[in-house]
Parts: C-alpha cells; sequence; structure tokens
C-alpha cells in the first residue's frame, strides 16, 4: 500500500504509539485501452477544427470523389453545400458562401464557364465567393484557363487533409492561390 | 480467436495492400476523415464506390459494343472511373483507366476492349481486398475491440 508505518513512544512505561500512514488507491480512470494503444498521431500544432462554420460550396460530377471532398471540409468544421451540376452551382451559390471549390477536369462540363457567369453574378468582389479549381490535370493549359475565367485558384487533386486545412488557411488570408503544375 | 489476433490479421492484410500496389496513400487519408461523428466514412465511400464503378463497367461494355463506338463517351465513363478509384485510393485500377485513357484518345477499338478487360479484373480484385478489410473490421469490433490505425511510413 506503498506506506510506512514507526512506533512512537514516551519513554518506559508510557505507553506507545503505532503511526502508519497508507495510500488507500487512486481515483479510479476511465481506462479505454483499446483508445491508448492504437490513438493516432495529432502534429502538435494542427487543431482537427480549423475552420468552424466557414460556409463552403463544392461542385464535382463524381460521386464518390465530391464524398471524399465533402469529408474533408466537413472534418475541418465547414459548413459544406454539394452540387453535381453547373447550373445547381450558379442557382445554389451565394454570397454567404465563403469558398466555392469547382471539379473542372470532367470532360464536357465546362467549369470555366461557370466561373465568368460567377463573375456576372456577384459583380461587387466582397461579395463574390472565392472560386477554385480542383483537377486532376498536371497541365499548363488548364492552370491558365482557370487564370483567364478570373478563378482565384487551382488545386491538383487527389487532396490530403493536411493540405486542404493549409488550402483553406492561404485562400482565406490571401484570397488567391495557384498551385505550382 | 483473440481479439488481438484478429487486430494484427487487419494490420498486416492493410499493409500487405499496400506493398501491392492494391491500395495507394489516398485510402490513408479516408481513414484520417473517420471519427466519432462520421463513424462509418470509409464503409460509405467504398460502397459508393462499388455502384458506381459497376454501373460505369455496364455502360462501357454497352458502349463498347456498339457498331460505330462513340470514342467520346467511352473517355468520359472511364474519366469518372478514373476520379472515382483516385479518390478512394484503388492505385490498380486507377492505372488501368490510365491506360484504358489512352485507347480512347487514339479510337483504337482493340486495345480499348483489352483495357476494359483489365480494368474489370482489377476492379473486382480491389472489391475483393476492400471486403476482406471490412470483414477483420466487423470481427473486431463484434468481439469488442477498437480497429487499429495503420502508422505507414510514406
Amino acid at each position: 500500500m506503498e506506506g510506512h508505518i514507526w512506533i512512537e513512544s514516551e519513554g518506559l512505561g508510557k505507553g506507545s504509539t503505532a503511526i502508519f500512514m497508507v495510500k488507500i488507491g487512486s481515483i479510479p480512470e476511465r481506462l479505454n485501452e483499446s483508445k491508448l494503444v492504437f490513438m493516432p498521431k495529432v502534429p502538435p500544432n494542427h487543431g482537427p477544427t480549423a475552420f468552424p462554420g466557414l460556409k463552403v460550396l463544392v461542385m464535382d460530377e463524381n460521386g464518390v470523389s465530391r464524398k471524399v471532398t465533402k469529408g474533408h471540409l466537413v472534418h475541418l468544421g465547414c459548413d459544406v453545400t454539394m452540387v453535381s451540376s453547373s447550373e445547381e452551382c450558379l442557382r445554389v451559390a451565394s454570397n454567404e458562401h465563403k469558398i466555392v471549390f469547382m471539379d473542372v477536369c470532367t470532360p464536357g462540363m465546362d467549369g470555366y464557364e461557370i466561373a465568368i457567369c460567377m463573375h456576372e453574378k456577384f459583380t461587387k468582389r466582397h461579395e463574390r465567393p472565392i472560386i477554385v479549381a480542383l483537377t486532376g490535370n498536371t497541365d499548363k493549359v488548364t492552370k491558365e484557363s482557370c487564370m483567364r475565367v478570373g478563378m482565384n485558384g487551382v488545386i491538383l487533386k487527389p487532396v490530403s487533409l493536411d493540405k486542404m486545412r493549409s488550402v483553406l488557411s492561404d485562400l482565406l488570408e490571401h484570397r488567391v492561390l495557384f498551385e505550382a503544375i | 480467436m483473440e481479439v488481438v489476433q484478429i487486430q494484427r490479421n487487419l494490420v498486416d492484410y492493410t499493409k500487405s495492400l499496400f506493398m501491392e500496389g492494391f491500395l495507394d496513400g489516398q485510402f490513408l487519408q479516408l481513414q484520417q476523415l473517420q471519427d466519432e461523428s462520421n463513424p462509418d466514412f470509409v464503409a460509405e465511400v467504398v460502397s459508393l464506390f462499388f455502384d458506381d464503378s459497376q454501373k460505369l463497367l455496364n455502360e462501357l461494355t454497352i458502349a463498347l459494343d456498339q457498331p460505330i463506338v462513340d470514342f467520346k463517351k467511352v473517355d468520359a465513363h472511364v474519366h469518372q472511373l478514373k476520379g472515382s478509384s483516385s479518390s478512394i485510393g484503388a492505385q490498380k485500377v486507377k492505372n488501368a483507366c490510365i491506360a484504358f485513357r489512352n485507347f480512347c484518345e487514339v479510337q483504337n477499338i482493340e486495345g480499348c476492349l483489352t483495357c476494359l478487360q483489365q480494368v474489370k479484373l482489377e476492379y473486382y480484385l480491389a472489391k475483393n481486398k476492400f471486403e476482406t478489410l471490412f470483414r477483420l473490421e466487423q470481427q473486431i469490433v463484434a468481439s469488442g475491440g477498437s480497429i487499429p490505425m495503420i502508422e505507414m511510413g510514406f
């Protein structure tokens, strides 16, 4: 019991006092052993919820890719709206959306045209969401086309959680992010 | 079998899928997105991938069976499949799609048909691997254990 015991006395015939100090027990902790063993390593300078309530619109025709992008953004605390077509995107986009992510690598779907339409819909710069292309195409033509139609950025897919976190951070700070292609 | 043993089997199996090139780092990204508020995220995304891919493979079979093949349509379907497989880290499927698109670009029907067979093969293999993975996870959860995270040195 991690304690000790001793006897004190004032002398012969005066009796003795036995004194002991022990640890009875510790405050029980909720031990969840599997959590302890398998806790994923989280870098100390990154918080899991970095952008609480940030309203983001995601346009992607591909259901799987759309769900994964949403997963990233929701994990970072964003309030995400999903659309799967350019018409829906133009209809749903509002000045409450801070960022619009558009998948532009779908052949036949003109992400560039939407960007132009967005500029027409939101004439005042401060009302217009930050428009970012998400593309799997690593060519200069794609990047130049995006810049020409007034997009604020181009991001290469696939995106990692860390990358999405720093992309959001850069966009909110600088309003521009063209990844080196 | 003890939970610890099944957990070890799961870790070994997952690692082998990476070593053999079935999965790439994007799959680890999906696992990072799974938490208490999204406990079935990985299974949901992979399940969506199965549904979407099956439809695309059916469409591709039909499209390549036409007397006059619309290569633009074929390419569009392959592009979608490439996108989905890339999003979940199904590396071999993705690579098979890349090869397929090259044949679409030059409108080589024989090449496309061969690639379709290859993509189907890779897809069914991937599906099989994912199903085994999820079965191991379910066994662990049913035995009261929790799913170990894989730390990979990429």
